[in-house]
C-alpha cells in the first residue's frame, strides 16, 4: 500500500488534497457499499469503502460533471483498482477532503476521457 | 515494410465492435513499438469518425485479421510508419516525452501535425496519449491531460 501527502495518481485518476468541498456539489450514492471514484465500462473501477468515504460531483448539467469529483474521507482507507491484470497498486488515504480529476486526451473535436 | 502487432495483453480480450473491428480505444494495449500502437489507435479512431473516402484510405494502410488464439487481433501495417520528432523529454518518465508526428495520410484532416505524450504508468506499462498541438513541454502536456495548466499542476508524489 502506497501513501501520499498531497497529490497522487492511480491510472487515469489524479487526486489532490484540498481544504473543503466546493459549493453546489451533489452527493453520489454508494453502490453495493463502495464509492466508485472512477467508473470503467469494462468493470475495472477505482473504488473506496462507502462506509468511510462520501463522494460528491457537480450537478449533472454543470461543467465538470464528467471530470471532477470530491471525496470526504472520515477514516483511513484505501483507493483500490478492480482489475485482475495490470492492477494499479492501492493507495492509502487519511481523513480529509480530496479533489479527483479524470485524465483526458486530445481529439480533433476537443478532448475525450482516457480509458485505462 | 510490414509490421504485425498484437494489441491485447495475454489474459485480456480485445472486444470487436458490431462489424468486427477491434476496439482499441479502451484496451490496455501492449504493443511491440509505441508507434505501432499509436498508429492503430489513430486508424481506429478515425475509422469511426470520418467519411467513406477516409475509410478507403484506411484500408490501404492497414488490414486487420482475427488471431486464432485468445489474444485479440493482428494488425498488418502496409506502409512505413511515420517518423516522430521529439519536442521535449521530462526526466520523470511518468511525466513523459512529448513528440510530434507529421504523416502524409493525416494531411487529409485539418491538423496533420499531431503531438503525443509517451508516458510510463504506475504499473510500468507505456502509453501514448494524444495532446493538443500547442503544448510545448512534456510537463505542460501532462498537466493538460488532467485539465490543468502547467503552473497549477503538481507532480504526484505517488503514482500507481
Amino acid at each position: 500500500m502506497r501513501k501520499f501527502d498531497k497529490v497522487c495518481a492511480q491510472g487515469d485518476v489524479y487526486i489532490r488534497r484540498c481544504n473543503k468541498l466546493p459549493d453546489n456539489v451533489v452527493r453520489v450514492a454508494t453502490e453495493n457499499g463502495v464509492v466508485k471514484v472512477a467508473h470503467s465500462e469494462t468493470g475495472h473501477d477505482h473504488v473506496m469503502d462507502g462506509g468511510v468515504v462520501e463522494m460528491f460531483r457537480p450537478p449533472k448539467d454543470a461543467p465538470g460533471y464528467d471530470w471532477d469529483a470530491w471525496l470526504v474521507v472520515s477514516e483511513t482507507t484505501s483507493l483500490d483498482h478492480l482489475r485482475p491484470h495490470d492492477t494499479h497498486e492501492s493507495i492509502e488515504f487519511g481523513p480529509g477532503v480530496y479533489h479527483v480529476r479524470r485524465q483526458r486526451e486530445f481529439v480533433p473535436e476537443g478532448y475525450r476521457r482516457v480509458e485505462d | 515494410m510490414e509490421a504485425q502487432v498484437t494489441t491485447a495483453p495475454a489474459g485480456a480480450m480485445n472486444i470487436p465492435d458490431q462489424i468486427a473491428r477491434p476496439d482499441a480505444s479502451r484496451n490496455s494495449t501492449v504493443t511491440l513499438l509505441d508507434m505501432v500502437q499509436l498508429s492503430v489507435r489513430i486508424h481506429l479512431d478515425f475509422q469511426r469518425k470520418v467519411d467513406e473516402a477516409w475509410r478507403q484510405s484506411l484500408h490501404d494502410v492497414m488490414s486487420v485479421q482475427p488471431m486464432t488464439g485468445p489474444v485479440g487481433q493482428i494488425f498488418t501495417l502496409r506502409r512505413p510508419l511515420p517518423p516522430e520528432k521529439v519536442i521535449n523529454i521530462d526526466p520523470d518518465p511518468e511525466i513523459g516525452e512529448l513528440f510530434e508526428v507529421d504523416d502524409h495520410w493525416m494531411r487529409r484532416v485539418s491538423q496533420p501535425q499531431q503531438r503525443f505524450l509517451r508516458v510510463t504508468c504506475g504499473t510500468g506499462r507505456k502509453f501514448v496519449l494524444s495532446v493538443p498541438p500547442w503544448v510545448e513541454t512534456a510537463l505542460e502536456a501532462q498537466a493538460w491531460t488532467w485539465g490543468l495548466n502547467e503552473g497549477v499542476f503538481m507532480r504526484p508524489e505517488v503514482r500507481t
